[in-house]
């Protein structure tokens, strides 16, 4: 589909369900300005957003660009502590010290939605292909397995992102399994 | 049929569950682990949960001033400090040692007799319901043999399982330690044993948990990951992806 | 050589008109010798300009006095309470002490751990170095009796103090007496204090056939082994009164 056919198809969503949108490098951040646009504006659905990719700094500073209200984003940083970027606390932001630390996401996306009660939310993955670099293909199925099965039990949608120029039959197969629906975007 | 005990609720969800409920009212339970693996931690919010609904706690401090622990305590986001100086009751053995004039590094077999009486006079006075002490290993380091070690903790426990008080035993692993416990009677006569550890995993250290026994109750025997955070602690299952525990 | 009176009677011819200026005496003697008695006619002989300090560990202060005015001895002392101290910090905590196993600690000073305090533990000879500073130059010191000091203390820590006191007698222009009750303590115990100080008297109530036999010795005299003799001794309305008997 198209990047329009996407915001149409974000739009039909009313029910929490887990879901992969594979992408390309040249619209990836529009993915992920539609995404949050949708899911922050009209549904009115707090954002965990976490980011194996680029450093919540940079993605916050991205989105600010875009109109994207970024404070009302709960990041999970696990890729700043290794890329040795500067780490700035906020009560919005928590830091993992390494994409590696698979449980440690878990525990913190746990964290959030505990202590600021979310009945429905999102929890959006940045990327499959980013953790794919830093773990063994075996523990992260078993991680995302593990996450979907976590968020269902607490009502939250899940959108995992993939880069299609980064990935591969092993990455698609664990899509399947762990995905409700699949969207590729052109 | 197995008859369904009653529960104490250690109010840590994920611990709960691992548990099936929670930890049968009246166990003493052995809460094991290196240092610096949350085991004060854990023993702390189990008190405070009890507090919560009313139930009152005893910590028995051995090895840390308890006025020190106070202030590094993790701020909860649910309980207040003041709450917790309220709710539970912090007693450093020190001074029950000085006041029972219990000065020789080895005790007697009245010496022994004395702390678990006063330690049950407390329990029955105020009516506790949740007891911690912080550490036995401490402890048993002054009752030195096998035997006063066994007889302390069976008594002690028995006599606490009576009152209907649910209690945590926090044991310090040293490294030279073989199995559970330091001198080994710790793990034997408790009625169950929680394990915390370090685990290090290409480079993570990760904190873990297992619940390795619990008597009356079925239970899950994998290993956790924990973090302790201001909602208190939160465990997610540990990923089969090889590591060795340290 | 400047000396100053024992006010015993014939003992000060025997030594060199009395004891010398910065000398330290031991005195040792049988139960019931009369060394307390000895003591006492001792500081009750002082002369007008010596600051006399009677340290006691065993009597009461008022008794001492009593004692000293029957036999009409000066009794412008000044009188240090060791015993008393003792008794009021370290024994009463023994009663408590006691008192706590008996009955279990009280729930009162469970809740206040913090307000209740056995009063820090009285460091005996720190207190006595601290009266020995005190002393002005001349003085007169008693000290009865290194027996209290040795079954409290550390018999090391003891003679060194003792070797304090005696630093302190000798550049103070002072004349220090100890007590000490004979073959009760390890030779090695009795052999240190000897070593320490410069005359040696003994006392000695020796039960014969139709009574007792009182024999007075100078054991010891620092450079003077000549005065170096045995006496018989008796009591008058005076008090202490010895006699030649070779």
């Amino acid at each position: 589909m198209n990047s329009e056919e996407f915001q149409k198809k974000l739009k039909t969503y009313q029910e929490p369900l887990s879901i992969s949108v594979s992408v390309s490098l040249s619209n990836y951040f529009d993915i992920i300005k539609y995404i949050l646009d949708d899911f922050s504006n009209n549904k009115n659905i707090p954002i965990i957003y976490i980011s194996a990719t680029i450093p919540s700094k940079s993605i916050s500073t991205v989105l600010d660009v875009y109109g994207i209200d970024s404070k009302k984003i709960f990041f999970v940083d696990c890729i700043s502590h290794i890329m040795m970027s500067s780490t700035t606390y906020t009560d919005r932001t928590v830091f993992v010290e390494s994409p590696t630390m698979l449980e440690t996401i878990m525990l913190k996306a746990e964290y959030i939605l505990n202590k600021y009660v979310m009945k429905n939310s999102l929890v959006i993955v940045d990327s499959i292909n980013s953790l794919a670099i830093h773990n063994d293909m075996k523990i992260l199925s078993e991680f995302l397995h593990l996450f979907v099965t976590y968020l269902r039990s607490r009502s939250a949608y899940f959108i995992i992102l993939s880069m299609k120029e980064q990935s591969n039959n092993e990455i698609s197969n664990i899509l399947n399994f762990v995905s409700d629906e699949i969207l590729e975007v052109e | 049929m197995e008859k369904v005990r009653e529960r104490c609720l250690t109010g840590i969800e994920a611990l709960d569950n691992i548990l099936n409920g929670g930890i049968p009212k009246g166990n003493t339970v052995l809460i094991t682990g290196s240092a610096g693996t949350g085991k004060t931690t854990l023993s702390i919010e189990f008190l405070v949960h009890g507090a919560m609904k009313g139930e009152k706690g005893l910590y028995i401090s051995v090895t840390e001033a308890s006025e020190k622990l106070l202030e590094n305590l993790i701020v909860y986001d649910f309980f207040s400090k003041e709450m917790i100086q309220k709710g539970i009751i912090f007693i450093d053995i020190p001074e029950i040692y000085e006041k029972l004039g219990m000065n020789k590094l080895q005790f007697s077999m009245e010496d022994i007799n004395l702390l678990i009486e006063n330690i049950v006079k407390i329990v029955t006075e105020f009516n506790v319901k949740r007891v911690v002490i912080d550490s036995i290993t401490s402890i048993c380091y002054r009752l030195q043999t096998e035997e006063k070690i066994m007889e302390f903790i069976l008594r002690l426990s028995k006599a606490l399982s009576e009152l209907g008080c649910t209690t945590f035993l926090v044991s310090e692993l040293l490294p030279s330690a073989k199995g559970y416990s330091q001198y080994g009677v710790e793990e034997a006569v408790s009625d169950g044993i929680i394990l915390l550890g370090n685990l290090e995993r290409r480079g993570d250290l990760l904190r873990t948990l297992r619940v390795v026994k619990m008597r009356g109750t079925s239970h899950s025997r994998a290993t956790y990951v924990l973090d302790i955070t201001s909602i208190g602690i939160l465990l997610v299952p540990l990923l089969k992806g090889g590591g060795e525990l340290i | 050589m400047n000396s100053v009176p024992t006010g015993v009677e014939n003992l000060d011819s025997a030594l060199i008109s009395g004891i010398p200026i910065g000398y330290t005496v031991l005195l040792s003697g049988t139960p019931g010798s009369g060394i307390e008695l000895f003591a006492k006619q001792f500081i009750g002989s002082h002369l007008p300009e010596e600051d006399a300090t009677y340290i006691t560990t065993t009597e009461k202060t008022e008794d001492i006095i009593n004692t000293m005015k029957d036999f009409n001895w000066k009794t412008d002392i000044k009188i240090v309470n060791l015993g008393e101290e003792f008794y009021r910090r370290v024994l009463e905590k023994e009663i408590f002490i006691s008192k706590y196993r008996e009955e279990g600690i009280p729930a009162s000073e469970i809740l206040r751990p913090h307000k209740f305090h056995i009063e820090k533990e009285l460091d005996i000879l720190t207190l006595l170095t601290y009266e020995i500073s005190m002393l002005k130059s001349p003085f007169r010191l008693v000290l009865d009796s290194l027996d209290f000091l040795f079954s409290n203390e550390e018999n090391s820590r003891v003679i060194s103090t003792l070797r304090t006191i005696k630093s302190h007698t000798q550049y103070r222009q002072g004349v220090s007496l100890f007590t000490l009750v004979t073959t009760l303590y390890p030779s090695i115990v009795q052999s240190g204090v000897e070593e320490i100080v410069d005359i040696i008297l003994t006392m000695e109530n020796i039960r014969t056939q139709t009574g007792f036999d009182r024999i007075f010795t100078i054991k010891k005299f620092r450079n003077h082994p000549e005065k170096v003799g045995i006496f018989k001794y008796n009591f008058s309305k005076n008090g202490i009164i010895i006699q030649k008997i070779f």
